[in-house]
């Protein structure tokens, strides 16, 4: 009997171009995604092998958070004199879902470089990195996700179904960061210098981003350019709004589902476009 | 795909003026400053990013067309394009010139440590490499059981592989690269592993695999290994094919070109 090991079919590597590759790209990104249970084993097994020897294991990634949360969030909340049952709700829920986004973008540039060893020499398509990186990440966002539950058994805001709608924007989130990853993890390669300048930016837009800030305390109309033209403030607002009990507007959702259709297409182009290249880069 | 059909007619890889070339950067060459700063200087917009950079043609116009029953020898000097070719012939390198076409499950048989996570138990890396490479779970499992049998590695297998010597551990790498069933073997050198009476285990899996494959290509320096396995032989010369024929053939080539 044959075994037949998909992702290792010799197929015709003549060159085509244009409306072609970007559709056979497509398609080997949405056959790749469809196989969850690859990447989503190979993104557990990673965080499993990395808290082995501990033991609180995963857990530690919960403990670490609470600590953030909890230490800068009374800082915090107690300079600007917030009530602190509404504070720490908002400020956990804000600084989990940045950090799920910073760590997509940072980790994911270097995506390729930290497989140089696999994609040197085992020819498995290039996006099933970019699939267990994601798979990654939202291991640790759901272990980090448990402690909005903790607040909510010690404040009990007012939630209702609506909260259900976070899911909607956590999935427009991950297509939105999907797109990202495939763009900047092939430049990231391409250009070593990237990853140190975007560590920069990441670390100054966690300031510019309303995570420790609510957004309505920019009142001076210049600069409230900053949460408007700042994408990320919709990604994380489409996930936060919904679980401290308000559904977000019309103009939100528009806005987060164009970021991540526009992000989509540029990192499918990009990576039709340069993706042969990567190998040569590492 | 193709159960029924007669597998052995279909299996060729045909390269077609394969070039290879390796940008290299260096740390300044390869950073975006370079790039800003040779723009905001009126450095020549719309040409190649890559331009100024050094380039390495690993190889140059390769033209060959492997059928079943091929038993390939590459040789050359180091740094001939051996490893590269392999690389090309794998699917692991797109040329930058020329075609490459085919019909047949490839094994790449080189760099089998790489890619293992340390943390992982026996068990654990024969799973992960089956993931990786898309093999069906039930598959995993059946294999599993039959690489676990091949390594001997016995109890070992539950436990994390850093605890493993460097014996145990290429032992169970050969055990899960040579598990697989291939139409076409690529080889970086032989991969002989263990101790005296593993090693003889070793060696008529390895064999065995590879006559049950259409297609072998193997790179290597020993004459008597070539000649046991192979009935073609290609020399590689900086990077371009320099002889394509019978093993004897390519033998007294290389051996001239070495004196000379």
């Amino acid at each position: 009997m044959r075994i037949a090991e998909r992702g290792n079919a010799l197929q015709s590597m003549a060159p085509y171009d244009g409306w072609a590759r970007l559709r056979s790209t497509a398609g080997e990104l949405i056959t790749l995604g469809a196989e969850v249970r690859r990447w989503w084993t190979l993104a557990w097994a990673d965080t499993r092998f990395k808290y082995r020897r501990t033991t609180f294991g995963p857990f530690w990634i919960t403990l670490s958070m609470a600590a953030t949360v909890f230490s800068v969030g009374l800082v915090f909340g107690t300079l600007f004199g917030s009530d602190l049952s509404t504070y720490l709700p908002y400020f956990a829920i804000g600084i989990i879902v940045w950090t799920f986004i910073s760590q997509c973008i940072l980790e994911g540039s270097l995506v390729y470089v930290q497989s140089a060893g696999h994609i040197k020499s085992t020819p498995v398509p290039l996006p099933l990195h970019v699939y267990r990186l994601l798979g990654r990440q939202l291991i640790l966002l759901g272990h980090n996700a448990l402690l909005p539950i903790v607040l909510w058994l010690m404040f009990q805001w007012h939630v209702d179904l609506a909260a259900l709608l976070a899911l909607l924007g956590l999935a427009i989130g991950v297509v939105a960061l999907f797109g990202a990853i495939l763009a900047f993890s092939i430049i990231c390669t391409r250009y070593r210098d990237l990853h140190q300048i975007i560590s920069a930016l990441m670390s100054l837009l966690f300031l510019l981003t309303p995570i420790i800030w609510l957004p309505g305390s920019v009142r001076s109309p210049g600069l409230d350019v900053v949460v408007y033209a700042n994408p990320f403030h919709y990604l994380v607002e489409i996930v936060r709004q919904p679980l401290l009990g308000t559904a977000p507007d019309l103009r939100l959702w528009l806005t987060a589902t164009a970021i991540a259709l526009l992000s989509l297409f540029a990192g499918i182009a990009f990576h039709a476009r340069f993706r042969h290249r990567v190998v040569y880069w590492l | 795909m193709h159960g029924l059909a007669p597998v052995v007619a279909t299996t060729r890889l045909t390269l077609d003026g394969v070039g290879v070339d390796f940008p290299l950067y260096q740390t300044s060459a390869r950073s975006l400053k370079r790039t800003a700063l040779r723009t905001l200087v009126g450095g020549v917009i719309g040409a190649s990013v890559d331009s100024g950079c050094t380039v390495i043609q690993a190889l140059r116009g390769v033209s060959l067309d492997l059928r079943p029953g091929d038993r390939v020898a590459l040789v050359g000097h180091n740094g001939a394009g051996k490893t590269t070719l392999l690389r090309v012939l794998a699917g692991i390198y797109q040329p930058t010139s020329g075609t490459i076409d085919g019909v047949g499950k490839r094994a790449p048989l080189f760099d089998l440590q790489v890619g293992f996570d340390e943390e992982a138990t026996g068990y654990e890396c024969i799973q992960l490499r089956g993931l990786m490479l898309g093999i069906d779970r039930s598959v995993i499992e059946r294999k599993s059981a039959e690489i676990a049998a091949f390594s001997e590695l016995g109890d070992y297998l539950n436990l994390p592989v850093r605890t493993y010597s460097t014996g145990m551990l290429l032992r169970l790498f050969f055990s899960i690269a040579t598990s697989v069933e291939a139409d076409i073997i690529l080889m970086d050198e032989w991969i002989g592993v263990g101790d005296e009476r593993f090693l003889e285990k070793a060696n008529a899996r390895l064999q065995s695999l590879i006559d049950r494959a259409h297609i072998l290509v193997i790179a290597s320096h020993s004459r008597p290994l070539l000649s046991s396995l192979c009935n073609r032989g290609i020399l590689l010369d900086g990077g371009r094919i320099a002889c394509d024929g019978p093993l004897d053939a390519i033998f007294s080539a290389y051996s001239t070109r070495q004196s000379a």
